[in-house]
């Protein structure tokens, strides 16, 4: 038996694969009277002692917190249509369904039929809107019911400034294309809104939502703080326009529309871990855009966050509650598409991004 | 059910009923190994967690999908490496580069020092053949038999056990370089 011959039969026998005794005994006595042979079982013998390399120890909980949250969805979980990458020629363990199949399934999935029925009232809504300019101009519809002064959570406290590009101290990816076939890509990631979009402007990086009119609010007090570009609610182009507010306090800001109005957007802040978080979003330049990630983020891949965030809790609300691989949630916090209405993100169906304010 | 020991195929079957639980007892029975599996194909930690997490998230989506005739750990290590390989061709995640002295620097110390010894083992897989370490993380790792290493790598059996075989040499010429230089 010469050495490649009993390394063989050595390594076979460690594999517990049957291997016939005489040959293993006559391999064993080549191995203690051959010096390469026996080198050769002594540095196997070495690698099958030494421990593997170990996680981190929190990493089956971080796992079972994304799988939970994956279990609280409706109709997602073991039910889900199979994802798991094939190479070519490997059999998949379940066969393919025909398209009438696919397309039922589809219809009855709640996820789907929630998702259509999202698009059915932003259909409607749209309609809506739509006559609602035609016959009664844009001051009715720009000023909102008095329960949506109500939807800026948290609040701010007095002194509290919004603060700038923040998410830029943490760059973990390759910068998102947010030209016109990036912005179409990134809808396309998106799940569709069951609920109607708030009507959002942004200011300094940060989201603001349409509170009131300002019929109380005096002038005189405000002062040119910079501009938004925005249509606001009319049809045509954005148009830049002057925000006017006071700069030692960014919690609200005014805008003087064309017509005349003065009105009035409430920064969108969130409170987690005793923190208030604002919402940071790339620009919105018309009513009926949902705020989404700031340019300078990539968007995630997954629903666990992947390759950007990572999953960390879902709130009582519903919400999920991601932060950065790189950075932890002192950085800022991701919410994960389609939080609840009552949620601050108000059922947003993009990523949205929250930086800390105190 | 005692998760803790309940065998895979059980708590598969719970889980796949909704036991969150049983589900669980998988992922901590089974991390170690998946972890591993990631760490020498990107020998990097941070990319091998992300790497184990979207396998388990995979795994508890596709459960339906399991064929209850083959083994657990069997589609596990499929999973396992059809996720690190679709990382790698995504781009998402790159090996750390591996310098051969890096090697020869570890081996060279005190081999008698596990921690000095586990650096080396790790550092000669991740320099290893990409199809002979396949094969050995299949058979060693996830305690597969050379005809499910086959058949979950795609080749035959014989192939397994020659790149299994392939692999040990390698190691054991890599460590043996510490030997001749003690």
């Amino acid at each position: 038996m010469d050495c490649i011959e009993a390394q063989s039969v050595v390594s076979q026998a460690l594999d517990k694969a049957p291997v016939d005794e005489a040959v293993l005994e006559t391999a064993k006595r080549h191995c203690t009277t051959c010096a390469e042979c026996t080198s050769f079982v002594r540095a196997v013998a070495a690698t099958l002692r030494t421990p593997l390399p170990q996680p981190d120890e929190t990493l089956p909980d971080r796992i079972m917190a994304v799988v939970r949250a994956e279990a609280a969805k409706p109709a997602s979980g073991p039910t889900a249509p199979n994802p798991v990458a094939t190479k070519p020629g490997e059999s998949s363990s379940t066969s393919a369904p025909s398209d009438t199949e696919r397309l039922l399934k589809a219809l009855r999935d709640p996820r789907h039929r929630r998702a259509l029925a999202g698009w059915a009232s932003a259909a409607a809504v749209m309609l809506i809107v739509a006559g609602a300019f035609a016959g009664q101009g844009v001051r009715q519809i720009l000023v909102p019911s008095a329960d949506r002064s109500m939807t800026t959570m948290g609040g701010i406290p007095e002194g509290g400034v919004v603060q700038g590009d923040s998410i830029e101290l943490y760059d973990t990816a390759p910068q998102q294309d947010t030209s016109a076939s990036g912005q179409d890509e990134a809808r396309t990631l998106s799940a569709p809104s069951a609920v109607a979009t708030e009507n959002y402007v942004s200011f300094g990086g940060a989201a603001y939502r349409l509170v009131a009119d300002s019929a109380a609010t005096d002038p005189s007090s405000l002062s040119q703080i910079g501009t938004a570009r925005s249509s606001l609610g009319q049809p045509g182009a954005p148009s830049q326009l002057n925000v006017l507010g006071n700069r030692e306090d960014l919690s609200r800001i005014h805008i003087a529309p064309v017509t005349g109005e003065l009105l009035t957007f409430e920064l969108v802040t969130r409170v987690y871990g005793g923190r208030t978080f604002a919402l940071q979003t790339a620009e919105i330049t018309e009513f009926g855009q949902w705020p989404s990630l700031p340019r300078s983020m990539s968007k995630p891949t997954s629903d666990d966050g992947a390759p950007v965030f990572r999953l960390v809790e879902t709130e009582s609300s519903g919400a999920l509650v991601y932060e950065p691989r790189a950075g932890g949630s002192g950085v800022g916090i991701a919410i994960g598409p389609g939080s609840p209405e009552s949620d601050p993100a108000r059922g947003n169906p993009e990523w949205t991004w929250w930086t800390p304010i105190r | 059910m005692n998760h803790a020991t309940a065998d895979d195929a059980a708590l598969v079957a719970a889980a796949r009923d909704g036991d969150l639980d049983a589900f669980e007892a998988l992922v901590r029975r089974h991390t170690p190994v998946v972890y591993a599996h990631a760490f020498r194909i990107f020998g990097e930690r941070t990319a091998a967690e992300d790497a184990v997490q979207e396998v388990f998230v995979k795994v508890y989506r596709s459960l339906d999908g399991f064929n209850e005739r083959s083994r657990f750990s069997t589609w596990l290590y499929r999973v396992a490496r059809n996720t690190c390989l679709d990382m790698l061709r995504a781009g998402r995640k790159r090996p750390v580069p591996i310098d051969p002295l890096d090697i020869h620097a570890t081996v060279a110390g005190d081999m008698g020092d596990q921690v000095a010894l586990s650096t080396s083992v790790e550092l000669a897989m991740r320099a290893m053949v990409p199809e002979d370490r396949d094969a050995l993380s299949a058979v060693a790792l996830y305690g597969l038999s050379y005809a499910e290493a086959g058949e979950a790598l795609g080749v035959p059996t014989g192939t397994v056990k020659s790149r299994v075989f392939r692999a040990r040499r390698s190691l054991a010429m890599t460590l043996s370089i510490e030997e001749r230089s003690a």
